[in-house]
Parts: structure tokens; C-alpha cells; sequence
């Protein structure tokens, strides 16, 4: 039984009249210790999916039309879209918690780091007293890797670099002792250098501390150094699911390989890079059958009246081979 | 003759001091120098606030140079002002990351583009007209597309806009300040193999400022990595990675998280930020967070010299003989 178990979730978003879908049907899970990876262009619904599993989607314009999302602590099992009120705040305290790309989505400008950071211990409801609380502090702080962390606890978030300030964030989110951290694009803003800081100490917390993390990007040289297993998504759909090295050496979906094959690669000098042409289509324009139609190049090399049952019917997801799905007509 | 030669360029910011302590300089390019030939793309790495934009701008004179000169094709553009200055901008352009902050929001890329001709060139309004078409052509943009606003386009629409706008006088040089970051690898890579494609057509040179080491290898010849307003090293694209001669270079490199497992390298993490430029380290400005710094290096400053005798790498670091054993 995995720790976390997203079934069949969609999220529509009501704008102007209209059911926009910003996640289909989407299924993954996370087992205890793991890092899984969502991947994906922008605006395929990686933190959509992200933020619905602590029910996090503004609801109105969102709405969770479908699926179901499943956590499992002990012998305890949430049913996070039907919790109620006192058991959703429960859940959202205890079992899981999150990073940004941007500090200032978490981070208030008027406290200090330190006060915030309590704020996260007491949350937690087993740490009373000024001075135990000022201990953890100290520690997760020096966890997190900052330096004098005595005197970096009594700075406000401006007086602190960006590496420094997404330090602090994790430094929050790992003092309320989460079964699960999501981490959306939690370094896409900054230097290679203070992102390599960052994900070794990712790594070290997960195998420290056991915690299960979902990390969102879009850069596949980490999901290739950091990740378990990985989740493609593409215009709200999941399209791929397998071991991270599985997706690097053998990826099925076309999506995926046109993915991989645009990175540029050190020492690896060829004139022209593949690209995927045009952009992703916004939820308002997603084509009726498979919404990659129209920049999948498998397509491209099928007879029309293979092709016309891209555009007619959406395919299933479907495990190709054991632990490896994909979602394409086509795709051996 | 080098299409771009800068020597000895200087950007001093002068930052306030408090009421007490006199002013004090921001040295943001200090002591620059290097050349680019026409048709040659020139990458610049380097961690933020290293100076990247602000050489690109000084170079192109958004930003005045606190010493040294400058000049593009030949003639020195140090100390123009003025209208010879508007004459010689038509030679120099820039592209910045993202394209919406120099875009005007109310100006359809057709006005935006045909005001950028009018300034710049004698054309009249047919000519101009047709000049569009071929600039959005040459940009992967339909002629149907120039009748609507930036925000009607998507990231990597807009940055070929932006592409557009700066090749409409025809510059020999193009300053691109991370012009692909922003963007998906998708998309990245529609732009960066048209860069590619417009340099093969028109022989523009490009300053190609990134910081993916990955980029930048792929779309130059030449890399530049800069530290605290200084180069420390430079040359050819596979000499800088293959043979790498500054532990910085080598930090940058390593932090790259790459694809293939095979290429994988054990990595370096730099310990701490990179310092202010205010107060610049003792002797070389690597050397607190170097794993290579010994008592020298806190007490000198190295030069930037070539790596051996007469060669074109160069390399600002006393023990650059031992950065190939870095791993
Ligand atoms: N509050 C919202 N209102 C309307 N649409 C939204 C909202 N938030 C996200 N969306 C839409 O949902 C889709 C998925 O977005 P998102 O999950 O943020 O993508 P990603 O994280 O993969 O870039 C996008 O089309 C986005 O425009
Ligand atoms: N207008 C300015 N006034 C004062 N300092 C500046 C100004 N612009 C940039 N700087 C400083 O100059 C240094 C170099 O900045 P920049 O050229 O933007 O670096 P990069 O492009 O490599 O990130 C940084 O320390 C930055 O804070
Ligand atoms: S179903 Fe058709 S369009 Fe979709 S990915 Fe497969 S081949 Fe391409
Ligand atoms: S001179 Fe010394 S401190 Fe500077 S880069 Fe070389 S080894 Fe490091
Ligand atoms: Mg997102
Ligand atoms: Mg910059």
C-alpha cells in the first residue's frame, strides 16, 4: 500500500462560463522514502496536481470534479477530498508541506526567519516552551546548512540572500516533520551552484529523515540525478509513468522522447538540436482526441487513417510493461 | 580586425555610504578585456551578479564605463554621444530574458517594429512594410501574427519578437542576455537553433550571456566565465570544458545536473554565495570558496594569462595545472 495515492484526479477550473480541465485523470503514487518526479512543459498541470493533494486549489474558479487522492500515515488513512474542516487543517499541519520556486510565496516580509520557523514547531503541537523551540530551530537551521544560525534567525527574509531564503523555506518545511515535502521547481530561479547546494541537501534529508518528496521541474538532468521514479504530465494529462532510469534509457511516449532529446548536453557538440514544435495548447483549445496531436512526430509518420484515431479518441494510460504506463495509441 | 575589441572596460557602480562613511565603488566590470569576430558567437557564464549584464551593457552603452574603450568595427564608440551615437546603434543590439519588459504592451509588433525602422533607416513605409514581413519570416512568424500585442504571444513567440525587433536594423553584433532561461527546453531549443540559423544568414556575432553551461557550449565557439567583474578564464568551447583550467569553471560545470549517467561526474558543491562585489576577497577573489586557495592565493591576485605559451585558453588561476585532477 503506498503512502499516497492519486486515482483518476481531475481538476476543472470555472472561468467565464467555461469547465477549464487543468488535470485528467491523473494517477500516481508515492511510497514511503521516495522521490518522485512530475515533469512536464509549463502549464501541463504540474502544480495544479501538486497543490490538490492537500486541497490547496482556490475553489471557486477550481473544482475537484473526479478521482481521488488517498493518504496512508500509520493506521491511519485520509481521504483528503472528503475530509472535513478540523481533519483537512490536521492533515495539511502533519502530513505534508511545501516549497516554492519563489521564498516570497512562503516567507512573510515582517517576521523573522526565526519566529516563522517556530511558528512551523508549535503548528506541530508537540513543542510548547520558548526554549525547546529555539533548540529545533538552531538545528534545522544548521540542517538546512546556514551558517550562525544564532544570528541568522533574528534577520527578516530581505536581509537574506535568494539561496539563503530558500534555504530558510525548507528550513520551515522540514520543521514541521512532513511525511511528504512537495517541492515545486524549488530551484529553477537560481545559480547551477546554490541549485546543487539545494538538491544534495534534498538527498541527504531523504535519507536522514526517510521523508517522501515530490519534486516538480522541468529540467531532466535532475529528475536523471535526483529522482526514484518520474510522472510526465502534458496538457493535464499524465502521459508517462516509470523509473527515472527507465525514462532516460527507454522512454515510450513520443512527448517524453521529444523531451529528452531537447536538452543540450556538455561535450555532446551536434549542429541542431531537436525541438518540439509549436507550444502547449491552453485547456480552452485542447484538441478532442489525444492532446498532443499536432506536435507529436510518432504521428507524423503514421498513415491517415492510423492518425485518425489520434484525433478522434484520448488514449488510456496503460502499463506497457511491468511498472512502465504510457498513454498513446501508438507507442510499442 | 576583430569585429568587437574591448580593452581594459571598467563599470564602477558608486553605491551610497551611510552618513558617516564616505561613498564607496561597486566594481561590477573590472578590468575586462577580449574580442569577437564578425559571424562568432562568444558565451558568458558566470553565478548572478558576477557582471554578465552589466559588461553587455557597457558594451552597447546602456551603461557608461568607468574606464577603458570600446569599439565595433573599428571605430572606437567609447566616447560618442549624441546623434552619432543613435547613428552607430544601429550596429549594436541587444535581446534581454524576458522579452515582455522591453516590449511596449500597447503596440502591436507590426508599430513596434516598423517604429525601430523609421528611426534607424531611410525606408519608406512599403519598403518598411515589406522589411517586417521578411524580419517575422526570418523569426518563425507568420505575417498574420503582426498585428497583435505581446501579450497575445507565448514566451518563446515573444522572445522571437524580441529576436525580430533586434535584428531589424541589420547590427553586426547582438548582445543576447539570457535570452533562452526563461523559456521551457522545449521552446529553449526552437530558440537557440535560431540564433543558430539567423547567424548563418546574416553573420551577426553574438554575446551570448547564459548561465547553463550546456547552452552556452552548444551555440558558441568561444566561453568567457566571469567571477566578480573579472574574466577567469577563457577559449575555444571544447578547450574550456574539456580542458578545464579554472576550479571555478570546474564548480560551474560540475553543478550542471546532466541526462546521461555516463557523462556524470562527481560533484564540487561551492561552499557559501558568491561575495559582494563591494568588498572583494584578498588576493584572488575565488579563494574563499576555492578547494584548490593555499596562502598564495589570499595574498595575490593571479592574472588572466594563457595556459601555455602563446595559446588562445587563458586562465586567471596559479595552479590551473591541477584542475584537471579536480575529478
Ligand atoms: N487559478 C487558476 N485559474 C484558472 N486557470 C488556472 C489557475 N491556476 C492554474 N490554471 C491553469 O491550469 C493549467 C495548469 O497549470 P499549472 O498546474 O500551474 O501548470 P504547470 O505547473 O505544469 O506549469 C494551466 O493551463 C493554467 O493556466
Ligand atoms: N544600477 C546598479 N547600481 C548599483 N549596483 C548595480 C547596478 N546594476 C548592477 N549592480 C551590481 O553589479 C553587480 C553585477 O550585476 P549584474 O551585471 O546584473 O550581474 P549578472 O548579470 O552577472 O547577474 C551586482 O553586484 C549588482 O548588484
Ligand atoms: S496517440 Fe497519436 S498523437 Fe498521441 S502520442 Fe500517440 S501517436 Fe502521438
Ligand atoms: S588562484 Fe588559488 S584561489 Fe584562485 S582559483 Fe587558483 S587555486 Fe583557487
Ligand atoms: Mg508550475
Ligand atoms: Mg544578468
Amino acid at each position: 500500500m503506498a503512502m499516497l495515492d492519486v486515482k483518476d484526479l481531475s481538476v476543472d477550473f470555472l472561468v467565464e462560463g467555461r469547465k477549464l480541465p487543468a488535470v485528467s485523470n491523473a494517477s500516481f503514487s508515492v511510497e514511503k522514502g521516495e522521490i518522485l518526479a512530475l515533469v512536464g512543459e509549463s502549464g501541463c498541470g504540474k502544480s495544479v496536481s501538486c497543490m490538490a493533494l492537500a486541497r490547496l486549489v482556490p475553489e471557486p474558479p477550481g473544482v475537484y470534479s473526479g478521482g481521488s487522492i488517498t493518504f496512508h500515515h500509520e493506521d491511519k488513512t485520509y481521504d483528503v477530498l472528503s475530509l472535513d474542516k478540523k481533519n483537512l487543517r490536521e492533515f495539511r499541519r502533519h502530513r505534508i508541506s511545501y516549497i516554492f520556486q519563489e521564498p516570497s510565496a512562503s516567507l512573510n516580509p515582517v517576521f523573522r526567519v526565526g519566529e516563522q520557523i517556530a511558528e512551523s514547531i508549535y503548528l506541530r503541537g508537540d513543542v510548547e516552551d520558548e526554549a525547546t523551540a529555539r533548540k529545533e530551530i538552531i538545528s534545522v537551521l544548521k540542517q538546512v546548512g546556514i551558517a550562525e544560525p544564532e544570528q541568522k534567525m533574528l534577520c527578516y527574509p530581505h536581509e537574506l540572500s535568494g539561496g539563503m531564503q530558500q534555504r530558510i523555506m525548507i528550513a520551515m518545511a522540514l520543521a514541521s516533520k512532513p511525511d511528504l515535502l512537495v517541492a515545486d521547481e524549488p530551484t529553477t530561479a537560481l545559480d547551477v551552484t546554490i541549485q546543487a547546494q539545494i538538491l544534495e541537501l534534498l538527498r541527504e534529508i531523504r535519507g536522514k529523515s526517510g521523508m517522501s518528496i515530490i519534486l516538480v521541474t522541468h529540467n531532466l538532468g535532475i529528475v536523471a540525478d535526483m529522482a526514484d521514479n518520474v510522472v510526465v504530465m502534458y496538457a493535464g494529462h499524465v502521459v508517462e509513468c516509470a523509473t527515472a532510469k527507465t525514462i532516460m534509457q527507454e522512454p515510450l511516449h513520443p512527448y517524453t522522447r521529444a523531451l529528452i532529446s531537447a536538452v543540450p548536453r556538455l561535450q555532446h557538440q551536434t549542429e541542431k538540436l531537436s525541438t518540439i514544435p509549436g507550444n502547449v495548447p491552453s485547456p480552452a483549445n485542447y484538441p478532442g482526441g489525444c492532446r498532443f496531436f499536432g506536435r507529436c512526430q510518432l504521428a507524423d509518420t503514421l498513415t491517415a487513417d492510423k492518425q485518425a484515431l489520434c484525433i478522434s479518441t484520448i488514449p488510456e494510460i496503460q502499463e506497457k510493461r511491468k511498472g512502465h504506463s504510457c498513454r498513446c495509441h501508438y507507442s510499442k | 580586425m576583430p569585429l568587437l575589441k574591448v580593452e581594459n572596460l571598467k563599470t564602477y557602480y558608486r553605491v551610497r555610504g551611510s552618513w558617516f562613511s564616505p561613498a564607496k565603488y561597486l566594481r561590477a566590470v573590472d578590468d575586462v578585456s577580449f574580442e569577437l569576430e564578425a559571424g562568432e558567437t562568444l558565451g558568458l557564464v558566470g553565478e548572478s551578479g558576477c557582471g554578465k549584464s552589466t559588461l553587455g551593457r557597457t558594451i552597447i552603452k546602456l551603461e557608461k564605463q568607468s574606464g577603458g574603450r570600446v569599439s565595433i568595427g573599428g571605430k572606437d564608440i567609447t566616447d560618442l554621444t549624441g546623434t552619432e551615437l543613435r547613428k552607430a546603434r544601429s550596429g549594436f543590439q541587444m535581446i534581454f530574458q524576458d522579452p515582455y519588459g522591453s516590449l511596449n504592451p500597447r503596440m502591436t509588433v507590426f508599430s513596434a517594429l516598423d517604429e525601430v525602422l523609421s528611426i534607424h533607416s531611410k525606408l519608406a513605409a512599403p519598403a518598411r512594410a515589406k522589411r517586417i514581413v521578411e524580419l517575422l519570416e526570418m523569426v518563425g512568424l507568420s505575417a498574420e501574427q503582426m498585428h497583435r500585442y505581446p501579450h497575445q504571444f507565448s514566451g518563446g513567440q515573444r522572445q522571437r519578437v524580441g529576436i525580430a525587433r533586434a535584428l531589424a536594423v541589420g547590427p553586426g553584433l547582438i548582445v543576447a542576455d539570457e535570452p533562452v532561461s526563461a523559456l521551457d527546453v522545449s521552446v529553449q531549443a526552437q530558440i537557440i537553433n535560431l540564433l543558430i540559423e539567423i547567424q548563418k544568414k546574416t553573420n551577426v556575432a553574438f554575446l551570448f550571456i547564459a548561465h547553463d553551461l550546456a547552452v552556452v557550449e552548444h551555440i558558441s565557439r568561444r566561453i568567457m566565465v566571469m567571477y566578480l567583474g573579472k574574466i577567469v578564464e577563457s577559449g575555444l568551447s571544447q578547450e574550456v570544458t574539456g580542458n578545464t583550467r579554472h576550479p571555478y569553471t570546474k564548480a560551474l560545470l560540475s553543478a550542471v545536473p546532466v541526462i546521461d549517467p555516463v557523462t556524470r561526474r562527481s560533484r564540487i558543491i561551492l561552499p557559501g554565495d558568491v561575495p559582494s562585489p563591494m568588498n572583494p576577497p584578498s588576493g584572488c577573489p575565488f579563494h574563499p570558496r576555492c578547494p584548490l586557495a593555499r596562502e598564495k592565493c589570499r595574498n595575490e591576485a593571479p592574472q588572466l594569462l594563457p595556459v601555455k605559451d602563446g595559446d588562445a585558453h587563458l586562465s586567471a588561476c596559479f595552479f590551473h595545472d591541477e584542475v584537471i585532477k579536480m575529478g
